[in-house]
């Protein structure tokens, strides 16, 4: 077979093959490579045995993330801004939508069990008298619960999944209404009474942050996928 | 090729290049393709494998030995861990090779049917390619050109997914 420098030529049932046991990042990246390539991504059987092949459950949904705009069956609207910020607790994905003709935001989860959208109610949104929307706070998985970051300095936690009634609002510490929230900096103590925002400047070394028994809330889906606990500074 | 025990029933295989390698029926019987061969009684006492070169026939009888020389996981339960290790270093090294090499190594595992050699290769070119850009990996793939995405197609290809480009 001639090929150039470092170039392979294989047929087609083992390129696949090969596809399957790349990691989903690389996936999504390729997805422009060819049109078939395109296309097989997409096709269900080639989505479950990549997850089967590579084992992990949570990687299903990254490549659905590729995916997401063929999901035909969401009756939301997901604005550019947050289809990549899917948030994974309790076995569902989470993300801010729009629902219907007013675009409500909403807060949608996607089961991973039998793949179907349903609505995890929201709280009240409030701060100083003043009602907060949902479309300017961005979803974090805060030890495996799911909490809503306010742009604001606030943040609600759901304490019980799915329970309304649970929603606590805590006040974020050492954070003055920065622009652009990076979530990365956002640190938790371990019983989640108190979250503290913490620039990069002033990023205290890790040690600091264990004396401190604070933890990074991780917020982008892949992190959150793979587990918030294996970012736990302890 | 030498043996390791003169009593086992031998094998000899002919690569294309007419170099013949006598191995123990044991260590051929880790390709699927041969054990068929050889249950259907229609081996000879000399198999042909005229699309596999000595180079790489030599690679793949190492790897068979290895692996034939091996604890089977399912023989036993608490299988030693030691073993475990010191196959997947011998995996490991075994894959240190250039990709034509690789490509040669795949194919004729695939004509041999040897799964576990399959997946190791298939492993090793995924951890050679997952880092690569689309451009790159059209070149390394030997991606048909008349299979492009429009350049319209491509660009919003690449913004829905612009994370992974990071």
């Amino acid at each position: 077979m001639a090929c150039e420098e470092g170039s392979i030529a294989i047929p087609q049932d083992i390129i696949t093959s090969i596809l399957y046991r790349l990691p989903v990042k690389s996936l999504c990246r390729f997805r422009c490579v060819s049109k078939e390539w395109q296309s097989l991504f997409s096709e269900p059987h080639f989505i479950k045995t990549h997850t089967k092949t590579l084992n992990r459950t949570h990687l299903i949904f990254g490549l659905r993330t590729c995916t997401w705009r063929q999901l035909s069956d969401s009756p939301y609207d997901y604005s550019q801004r947050w289809c990549h910020r899917g948030v994974f607790v309790n076995g569902f994905i989470h993300w801010i939508a729009r629902k219907g003709s007013d675009h409500i935001p909403v807060i949608v989860a996607f089961s991973l069990a039998d793949e179907t959208f349903s609505e995890v109610p929201s709280p009240d949104l409030y701060n100083n008298g003043h009602k907060v929307s949902l479309d300017t706070c961005n979803l974090v998985a805060l030890d495996g619960k799911l909490a809503i970051f306010c742009d604001v300095g606030l943040v609600w936690l759901m304490n019980e999944y799915g329970v309304e009634k649970s929603w606590t609002k805590i006040v974020v510490q050492g954070y003055n209404e920065i622009t652009m929230i990076k979530p990365e900096n956002l640190f938790a103590t371990h019983d989640l009474t108190r979250i503290y925002y913490l620039e990069e400047g002033s990023l205290p070394k890790s040690a600091d942050i264990c004396n401190m028994n604070l933890h990074r809330i991780m917020s982008t889906y892949v992190e959150s996928l793979v587990s918030p606990k294996l970012d736990r500074v302890n | 090729m030498s043996t390791s025990s003169s009593s086992s029933k031998k094998i000899v295989l002919k690569s294309a290049d007419n170099e013949t390698f006598e191995i123990d029926e044991i260590v051929a019987l880790e390709s699927q393709a041969i054990k068929n061969m050889i249950e259907d009684e229609c081996a000879d006492n000399v198999i042909p494998l005229g699309n596999i070169d000595s180079k790489t026939l030599s690679k793949i009888i190492e790897y068979c030995k290895k692996h034939a020389e091996s604890p089977k996981k399912d023989d036993n339960a608490d299988i030693d861990e030691k073993a475990v290790e010191d196959l997947k270093s011998f995996d490991a090294e075994f894959a240190k090779v250039d990709m034509p090499l690789i490509q040669d190594i795949l194919m004729a595992a695939n004509f041999l049917n040897i799964d576990n050699l399959i997946g190791l290769m298939c492993r090793t070119i995924a951890d050679r390619i997952k880092g690569k850009t689309p451009e790159e990996i059209r070149k390394i793939l030997n991606i048909n050109k008349n299979d492009l995405l429009s350049p319209e197609q491509e660009a919003k290809a690449r913004e829905e997914n612009s994370w992974a480009f990071d």
